[in-house]
This record gives C-alpha cells, sequence and structure tokens, in this order.
C-alpha cells in the first residue's frame, strides 16, 4: 500500500515539476527586448537524423551576426515537433501564445510545415521552412516564405540536367507514394519530358516499405533511374538497388536527403549520384569555403555525428532560413511587428555564401540551384556542383508544368 | 478488524462530504482551472478534454464489455475526417449539420466494423480491429482527392454554431469541449448504471454465462460496440476543430495506441478512469516533450512501465483505494 | 516466367527474415498467454548490436550471433523481471511491452542517432546471381538457407525433443503440466529467452537488406502479428508457413498491384480471422 501511494504522488509530483519547468521562468528585463524566432526542430520522430545540423546551422547563423541585430539579443527557442503535422502545430501555438516569438522555421517534413502555415493563416506571422515548401503552403498567404523553393523548382533543375548535359533520353521513376515525392518527382518528369525525353515507367512505393525487392524486379531498363524517397526510404532503396545488381545511373530528382554519413555507408556505390539542392557545402567557390571554414571553428567542438561538419543539405537551409530572418530584422532596424517583417522579407536581397536570394510576389525563393554529384574527396564522400543554375525562380516554369504525361 | 460504528447519524453528512468531496472539487477544478491557467494551457486541457471523451467511448468497450480494441482511432479518424470534409470540401459550414453527419458517419463505420470483428473475441478480436484500423488509415492515404493523402486536411476553421456575432477564443472553445464531455459522460454514466451496462460486465465476466440467462450477447456486444464507435466520432469531431488539422495519424494504430494506454494507465474498472488517464499522458506526453525534447519518449515510457509494477490496475483505481483509507481513518464505514 | 521465379524469390526471402522473427511472438502467445508487443525492439536491438560489432571490426557471422545473444539477454531480463507476473492479464502486458518500446526506441535514438544503418553481408555473398534475364542477390538466397536450417532445428526442438514436449504440454495445459512436476517458470523463461534469441538473430540477419533504426519497432511488429495469426501461434511449422504465406503476398502485391499492396496483408489477416482463427496450423485459441 505504501509503495502504491509513494507511487501516485511520485507520478503527481512529476507532472507537476514538469508543468513548473515548463512555464517560462521570469526573466530579468534586458536592455532591448530580444528578437525571438522560433524553432519546431526534430528532436524526435522520421525526421530526427538531420536534427543536430539543423542546430548548428542555426546557431551559426546567429553567431555569425554576434547574438544580436539592430541592438537586440537573438533568442532560439526550439521545441520537439516529432515530425508529426498534430504536435508541429500543438508547439507553434505554444510558441506563439506564451513565447511570443516573432517568426517561426521549420519543421520537417513539408506537410508538417504545411500545417503549421495554415494554423499561422490567422496571425500572420511570418513562417520560414526548412527545404522547400509545398505548394499548396505558400499558396495560404503572404506569411509563408519558401527561400527554397518548391519540391517541382528542385526536381526540374535534375530534369533538364539529365536531358541537356547528361544526354539521357529515357527514365523509369519510382518513389515513395507521398505529395511531396510526387511534386519532387513531377519536376524532373515535367523537364525531361519538355526537351523531348521519355518517361518508361512509374512506380509508387508504400511510405513504410522496407523492402524494395519486387519493385526493384519490376522495374524496367532505361537510360536512368528518378526516384525520391524519405531519407530512411531512399537509404535502403539505394543499398537495395545495388544488392540487385543494377548499374542505371541514380537521379534524385529532389533535395539531397543523404547526408555525408549516408553516402560513407554506401560507399563507392554513391559515387556519381546526382541531386539539387540550392545550397550545399561542396560546392567550389571561395565564399562557400569561408563557410565552411567557419561552420566548422564554430561547431569543431561537437562530435562527428553531432553536426561539426555541414554533412547535411537540412543544416544548410536551416542556416539560410535564419539568416535570412535576420537579415530581414537588420533591414527594419530592429522592428518585428508582423507586417513589417513580412514586407522586409518581400523585398530582401540577401547576400549568401551561395550568391544573392531574394523572393519573388508569391514568395518562393530566387536564387542559384545546382545540380550536384556525389564524389570522393580523400576518403571523404561527399557533393560538388556538376552545374549550376544562376538566379533562377526556385519553381518550376509555368510553361512546363504538365509536360509529362499521367502515369 | 471489526469496527463498531458508534458515532451517531448526526455525522452523516461528514461522511457524503467525504465520499463525494473529491468528484466535487475535481468537477469544480475543471470549470475553474482555465481562467487560472495561461492561454496555452486552456489549449492542452481542451485536447485532455477531447481525449478524455475518446478515452471513455474505449473504455465502454474494454472495461466494460471486455473488448480490447487497437483500431479505435478508426473512428475518431472517421469523425475527424467526415467533420473536415465537410466544412473545408463541401463547405458546410454548420456545426450542427456537419458535428451529427460525422458522428453518424463514425458509427455507421463501428456498424460494419464491428459485424467483422465480433466474429472473434480476445486477442484475436485485437488483431482484427487492428487490422480495420489500419485499412482506415491506407484509405485515408490512398484517397488523396478527397483525404489529401499524407498531408491530409488543413486549415479547418472554428466551428460556426449559427450564433450571430460570436467569435472564438481559447478559452469559450475550453468550455464548448467541456460542456460536450459533460454529456457524454453523463449519457455513459447513464448507460453503465443501466440494465444494458449491467449486462455487458456480465458478459465482461462470463459471456456462457450470460447467454444461459437468455441473453443475446452477441447483441449487447455490437450495440456496446456501435455506440462506443459513436462518441469516438464525437472527439474526433471536436479534435479536427481543435487543431484545424487532420492527418492520416488520427486513424492509425498509433493514436489507437495511446488512448488504449490512457484507459489501461487511467483504470479500465473506474467510471471515470479514463478522464483521470487523459489528463495524465496528454499532459505528461506535451511537457516531458517541453523539458526533455529529445528524450520525453523514455519518461512516457517510463511512468507506463512504472505503473504497471506498482500501480495494477490503474491509477484511478489505487486514488480510490487510497480515498478509501483516508475515509475509513476518519470513521466511515466505506471510502 | 523468370520474373514469377524471382519474385517467389524475393516473397520467401522476405518471408524467411518475418518466420525467424515471428517465431519469438508464436512461442511466447502459445507458451505463455503473453502478447509481447516488445518483440520489435528486440529484433531492433539484434540489428544495433550487430552493427557495433562489425564497426568495431567484428566478423558477420559473430555480429549476427551477439546480436541474437543480446537480444535473448533483454528478453530474459524483461521476462524475469516483469512479464512472468502478468500472465493472463492482457491490460498489463500492453502497457508494459508497449512502454518498453517507448523506452528502448529512445535509448536507440539516443546511441545509434535518426538515419537508418546497415552493415554488409560477408563478401562472400556480397554479389548479385544470374537468373534468367535478372539478377538477384546472392545474400538473400542465404537468408532463404538460413532461414530452412533455423526452420529444421526449432522444428526438432520443440515436435521432437523431451523440452518442447513439456512445452507444447505447457501450451495444453498449464497446470497440468506443473502437476506432473515440471519447472514450469524455468521451462518459461528458456522459451521466452530463445524466442528474442533468434529474434534478435533475425533483425541482424535483415539489417544488411533493410537496415536498422530506432522507429522500426513497431512496424515489424505489425507484420509478425499477422504472420503468427495466419500461421497459428505455437506451431513452428505453421509460423513457416504463414511467414511465407505473407512474404509472398507481399511481393507479388507490390509488383502487380502497388497501390494497394499494404491492403492486401491486412485483408488476408481479416480474411483468415473470420474463417479459421486459431491459424492454419494452430495448436490453440488463445
Amino acid at each position: 500500500m505504501k509503495k502504491k501511494i509513494i507511487t501516485l504522488l511520485g507520478i503527481v509530483c512529476l507532472v507537476l515539476i514538469l508543468v513548473a519547468c515548463a512555464a517560462p521562468a521570469p526573466a530579468p528585463a534586458p536592455a532591448a527586448k530580444p528578437v525571438k524566432i522560433g524553432n519546431l526542430a526534430c528532436f524526435t520522430g522520421h525526421s530526427a537524423d538531420a536534427n543536430p545540423w539543423m542546430l548548428s546551422g542555426a546557431e551559426l547563423a546567429i553567431y555569425e551576426f554576434g547574438g544580436e541585430v539592430a541592438g537586440r539579443p537573438i533568442e532560439l527557442i526550439n521545441e520537439d515537433s516529432a515530425s508529426d503535422p498534430t504536435i508541429a502545430v500543438d508547439k507553434a501555438r505554444k510558441m506563439l501564445e506564451v513565447d511570443k516569438v516573432d517568426v517561426l522555421i521549420g519543421p520537417l517534413p513539408a506537410s508538417a510545415a504545411a500545417a503549421v502555415s495554415a494554423f499561422l493563416v490567422e496571425s500572420r506571422t511570418p513562417h520560414l521552412g526548412i527545404c522547400e515548401n509545398m505548394l499548396e503552403s505558400i499558396q495560404l498567404g503572404d506569411h509563408v516564405f519558401a527561400h527554397d523553393g518548391t519540391h517541382r523548382g528542385t526536381g526540374y533543375v535534375v530534369g533538364l540536367y539529365a536531358y541537356d548535359v547528361l544526354g539521357l533520353r529515357a527514365a523509369t521513376v519510382m518513389h515513395d507514394d507521398i505529395i511531396f515525392a510526387e511534386e519532387f518527382v513531377q519536376g524532373g518528369m515535367d523537364a525531361f519530358v519538355s526537351r523531348g525525353g521519355k518517361i518508361i515507367q512509374r512506380q509508387r512505393t508504400p511510405m513504410d516499405t522496407m523492402d524494395y525487392g519486387p519493385y526493384l524486379t519490376a522495374m524496367k531498363k532505361a537510360d536512368a533511374i528518378m526516384y525520391w524517397f524519405v531519407p530512411h526510404n531512399a537509404f535502403r532503396f539505394i543499398n537495395q538497388y545495388y544488392e540487385y545488381g543494377y548499374d542505371m545511373p541514380l537521379l534524385q530528382t529532389g533535395c539531397t536527403t543523404l547526408g555525408e554519413q549516408h553516402l560513407r555507408d554506401i560507399g563507392d556505390n554513391s559515387l556519381g549520384m546526382i541531386s539539387a539542392a540550392s545550397y550545399d557545402a561542396g560546392i567550389d567557390t571561395p565564399a562557400v569555403r569561408e563557410f565552411v571554414d567557419r561552420w566548422v571553428k564554430v561547431n569543431g567542438h561537437k562530435a562527428e555525428e553531432q553536426g561539426r561538419f555541414p554533412a547535411y543539405n537540412e543544416g544548410l537551409t536551416m542556416y539560410m532560413s535564419v539568416r535570412l530572418v535576420l537579415e530581414a530584422i537588420k533591414a527594419t532596424n530592429g522592428d518585428t511587428t508582423p507586417a513589417v517583417l513580412r514586407k522586409a522579407l518581400s523585398n530582401l536581397k540577401a547576400d549568401s555564401p551561395w550568391g544573392p536570394v531574394s523572393f519573388n510576389e508569391d514568395g518562393v525563393g530566387i536564387g542559384n540551384k545546382y545540380v550536384l554529384k556525389v564524389v570522393k574527396i580523400g576518403d571523404r564522400y561527399t557533393r560538388t556542383d556538376a552545374h549550376s543554375y544562376e538566379q533562377i525562380v526556385r519553381d518550376e516554369p509555368a510553361e512546363v508544368k504538365g509536360a509529362a504525361p499521367k502515369m | 478488524m471489526v469496527r463498531i460504528n458508534l458515532k451517531p447519524t448526526s455525522y452523516a453528512w461528514l461522511e457524503q462530504l467525504v465520499r463525494f468531496g473529491p468528484y466535487i472539487i475535481t468537477g469544480l477544478l475543471f470549470v475553474i482551472l482555465p481562467l487560472l491557467v495561461p492561454l496555452y494551457l486552456q489549449s492542452m486541457l481542451s485536447k485532455v478534454l477531447i481525449f478524455a471523451i475518446f478515452a471513455l467511448s474505449l473504455n465502454l468497450i474494454w472495461g466494460y464489455t471486455g473488448l480490447m480494441s487497437l483500431g479505435h482511432a478508426a473512428y475518431f479518424g472517421m469523425g475527424a475526417y467526415t467533420s473536415a470534409i465537410l466544412v473545408t470540401h463541401y463547405g458546410i459550414e454548420n456545426f450542427w449539420i456537419s458535428s451529427a453527419c460525422s458522428i453518424l458517419m463514425a458509427g455507421l463505420l463501428a456498424a460494419v466494423f464491428g459485424i467483422i470483428a465480433l466474429r472473434v473475441s480476445g486477442l484475436y478480436f485485437l488483431l482484427v480491429t487492428l487490422a480495420l484500423g489500419q485499412l482506415v488509415y491506407y484509405v485515408a492515404v490512398a484517397w488523396e482527392p478527397m483525404t489529401g493523402g499524407m498531408n491530409g486536411i488543413i486549415g479547418i476553421p472554428r466551428p460556426d454554431l449559427g450564433i450571430p456575432g460570436f467569435t472564438w477564443n481559447a478559452t469559450y472553445f475550453y468550455f464548448f469541449v467541456l460542456l460536450a464531455l459533460i454529456i457524454c459522460f453523463f449519457l455513459l454514466y447513464r448507460m453503465v448504471k443501466s440494465p444494458f451496462g449491467h449486462a455487458l460486465q456480465g458478459i465482461r465476466e462470463s459471456e456462457t454465462r450470460m447467454r444461459v440467462l437468455g441473453y443475446n450477447t452477441w447483441l449487447y456486444k455490437y450495440i456496446a460496440f456501435i455506440v462506443g464507435g459513436l462518441f469516438a466520432g464525437v472527439a474526433g469531431v471536436l479534435f479536427s476543430y481543435f487543431l484545424g488539422v487532420v492527418g492520416p495519424g488520427q486513424a492509425s494504430v498509433t493514436t489507437s495506441t495511446i488512448v488504449l494506454l490512457i484507459v489501461i494507465i487511467g483504470s479500465t474498472r473506474v467510471f471515470w478512469g479514463p478522464v483521470i488517464g487523459a489528463v495524465v499522458v496528454v499532459l505528461l506526453e506535451y511537457f516531458a516533450s517541453l523539458y526533455a525534447p529529445a528524450r520525453w519518449p523514455l519518461i512516457l515510457g517510463g511512468v507506463f512501465v512504472i505503473s504497471v509494477m506498482f500501480l495494477r490496475g490503474g491509477i484511478s483505481l489505487n486514488l480510490l483505494r487510497l480515498w478509501g483509507r483516508v475515509g475509513y481513518q476518519y470513521g466511515s464505514a466505506k471510502g | 516466367m523468370d520474373l514469377l521465379v524471382i519474385n517467389l524469390l524475393n516473397g520467401i526471402s522476405f518471408g524467411m527474415i518475418l518466420f525467424l522473427f515471428a517465431m519469438g511472438l508464436s512461442i511466447t502467445l502459445g507458451v505463455m498467454g503473453v502478447l509481447n508487443l516488445t518483440h520489435g525492439a528486440l529484433f531492433m536491438i539484434g540489428g544495433f548490436v550487430g552493427l557495433s560489432v562489425v564497426n568495431a571490426g567484428g566478423n558477420f557471422w559473430l555480429a549476427v550471433l551477439l546480436g541474437g545473444i543480446t537480444a535473448g539477454l533483454v528478453g530474459l531480463a524483461m521476462e524475469w523481471l516483469f512479464l512472468r507476473r502478468l500472465y493472463r492479464q492482457l491490460d498489463d502486458q500492453v502497457l508494459l511491452t508497449l512502454g518498453l518500446v517507448y523506452i528502448l526506441g529512445n535509448i536507440a535514438l539516443w546511441i545509434y542517432g535518426g538515419r537508418v544503418k546497415i552493415f554488409r553481408p560477408p563478401s562472400l555473398l556480397a554479389s548479385p546471381i544470374a537468373i534468367g534475364d535478372y539478377t538477384f542477390p546472392l545474400y538473400r538466397l542465404a537468408l532463404i538457407a538460413i532461414g530452412v536450417v533455423a526452420f529444421i532445428g526449432l522444428w526438432w526442438l520443440i515436435e521432437r525433443t523431451r523440452i518442447g514436449a513439456i512445452i507444447r504440454a505447457g501450451m495444453d495445459n498449464r497446470e497440468m503440466a506443473t502437476g506432473l512436476g515440471v519447472n514450469y517458470p524455468l521451462a518459461c523463461s528458456a522459451v521466452f529467452t530463445l524466442g528474442a534469441f533468434v529474434g534478435g538473430f533475425a533483425g541482424s540477419l535483415a539489417t544488411p537488406v533493410i537496415g536498422v533504426v530506432f522507429t522500426m519497432s513497431l512496424d515489424i511488429l505489425l507484420y509478425a502479428l499477422i504472420v503468427v495469426v495466419v500461421g497459428g501461434p505455437g506451431s513452428v511449422l505453421g509460423t513457416l508457413v504463414g511467414a511465407l504465406i505473407i512474404g509472398v503476398i507481399d511481393a507479388f502485391g507490390k509488383a502487380l498491384i502497388q497501390d494497394f499492396a499494404m491492403f492486401t496483408m491486412y485483408i488476408v489477416l481479416i480474411i483468415m480471422l473470420l474463417v479459421k482463427p486459431a491459424g492454419i496450423l494452430g495448436r490453440k485459441q488463445v
């Protein structure tokens, strides 16, 4: 009986302690009101693997500004979205009402971010994505800023590259049965077909597939395979692909998803894999090299699996999201009222290690887009740019939409 | 140990107070609490109440009828999706109409699934309900034009009650959900205390015995199953308005698991047990995630394991025993 | 024709993994009447331990063996500390085993990080072989062979040895078996540990194919539940048959009716439960 009482009291105490800890502590009033950036992070859930890099990227951007902007200290508030739309909206509500954040970033995946964008329609708090945004979320309102563009925009450049540069003419397609995978692949297919290429097959695989064997067996031979999967599935797919002995070039018609650790695990088979991104640590320019040095300097104390090197694309897009926000606040001289901040972001033309970044009238990013190829430098598997498209709108051009046949 | 009760009857009021005190205090707490806590916690309390309704509906078929279902979220999801689709796709803004339709749809689904599921019992019932729940999940994922696929439906507005000049805020919504909980609580309580409810418990104890006594046990189980589905649909409808988004996760085994855990940890043998379970699990999950964003599943799992080891029967049962002890010490013959 | 053979091999190789994994669940359910939802986490532990051993420079077979042994030890601890007190109490079993899944999954995230990891099969088995116009990974054929050997071993153990007889007797009537002087709790522990070992072994063997990641516990468990129900709990042959059926349906479903592949599995489960709940070769109604 005593044990039960103690246990009951223990649980009650635990709940109360957690409530007390979570309630914001009364802080001494700072000299100037801090700028609050809400980060919907993915500590748990299916997008958890890139989280340490996303945190590092955010911290680097803040560090570069010296921890303050326009005389106001910068405060980054991290909460776990568990890679889930419902929990993300819960946390977004908390950030809005309790922490009174000025801007929200994230979460992954894009579907969870779309749910948050919908939630923010009422308050019109500026919302930036990590990696690409769903087109429907951009259309929700003028508070959504997709600097990494849309999914089709990323797939689009890979499709162009495949036809124009690699000279491929026929492709088979495989992707996760989820909307943003479809969008990625659609961009690639539209680009490819609009140039004259042919899509000979399209396979949609369920999200919880672990064994791609049957799909691989059903795959028809073509000049290349265009695919996109979420990281867990992409890794399995690629390993099993080589297990079965296929050798068609792998075209990931979308963002990179697989960090350097993944590439190392895949080994030599990963060499030559194609993908696309707005930012990458392997771009061979002085500005990017300096950026990588800065990253390593600031994060050098961390373990490799905790973000020492800029090994994940998500880390870089997170860095850019935070940086763009800070640049906008600098432009408004520290005014973070939503209307002013939205306008500043709209008109922003920020410099970055990857060239200038700005937004068009719909909130879609304008900047460079790189087609990336996996290479080995020393004993490190990394990516470098195979081709770049300068200062384009990071979305699929209207004239190309619908070029690929419905399959 | 025999206690001869020599106290005069004029202390009977004290006895009643001790006995009903906790219920009164808890009731008042639910009403007053939102006015004392910050806004975002009010939202969280709304979520607690919604899951309380959901858990009470599951306990009708599990705690009272003895049918453990791992697919109860199918009806929750059905209610949520129907409500979301009617409001966003078909523009049926009126809350009363859309919610009534959604609840009926959830009940209909339970009626169909019940026929399949009730052909088996015990572990197999668990697995059939799991499979049926997963079917709903996969339909939600596959039927993209209607359900938005993996992305679900976003942008659900607050309910339109048809009251002119009324605008929502978090506090009003909380009381709205509280009202719903009170109504559901009352209805389910009456059902459970009625001869029907007693028959269900008889079926839980021994179905053979009930059949020998002449009861059509299948029919009783079937009705209970449908009622459970209806109330789960109520919770689903409220949830869609609460969050503004509905995703396939709402119908999946993950949600079914959470509500099952809520019922078990709250006590299946106490009528209001699931409510306590909802309070503990929802708040624990939320605050653990705020305090330990990367380690909260560890805390949650730990609480489950500890409660199995030391709090057999669930929290509410042990609370009652504890209170019984206290009441005993103050001279009443029962706790 | 070749395509048919390849898809059959796809299905059978996946089925073998499911068989090894589901054996643990089947025995536990049949023998102890315990629904061990943590079994998926044991699969995951086997995979992660195998990974650690290989990364530390160990030999592949050693890694797989150690993966199984670690899972077996974890299973033993679970049984001894928790599950032996919960005979026939479904509530508590569910709460406890799911709680452990949360805990073990989060610990795995803590130690190993969030991404899917893999280790290579032995180089002897690493290359694909040609079957007609198609190629098929040699390692998967090896999995089929291992599965067959394991099946023979387990079947012999349960159906032909004295220990197996004790266990089978206990499945049918626990009180009677105890009354006959059998140290039943010890037998239970042994059986549970064996099931956990085989489950972890399966997890380790499967890692070169599907990788290992902290979220996989419940995903793989769903497959195993279907296998156990279709095949019948407590029966070695039944579990094999169930696993092969599910594996082949999965493979052909994916190849032929892609959009509804996952559906097929659950529909088979539902039909099975309605027509013959004890499973194809089930010993007992649980």
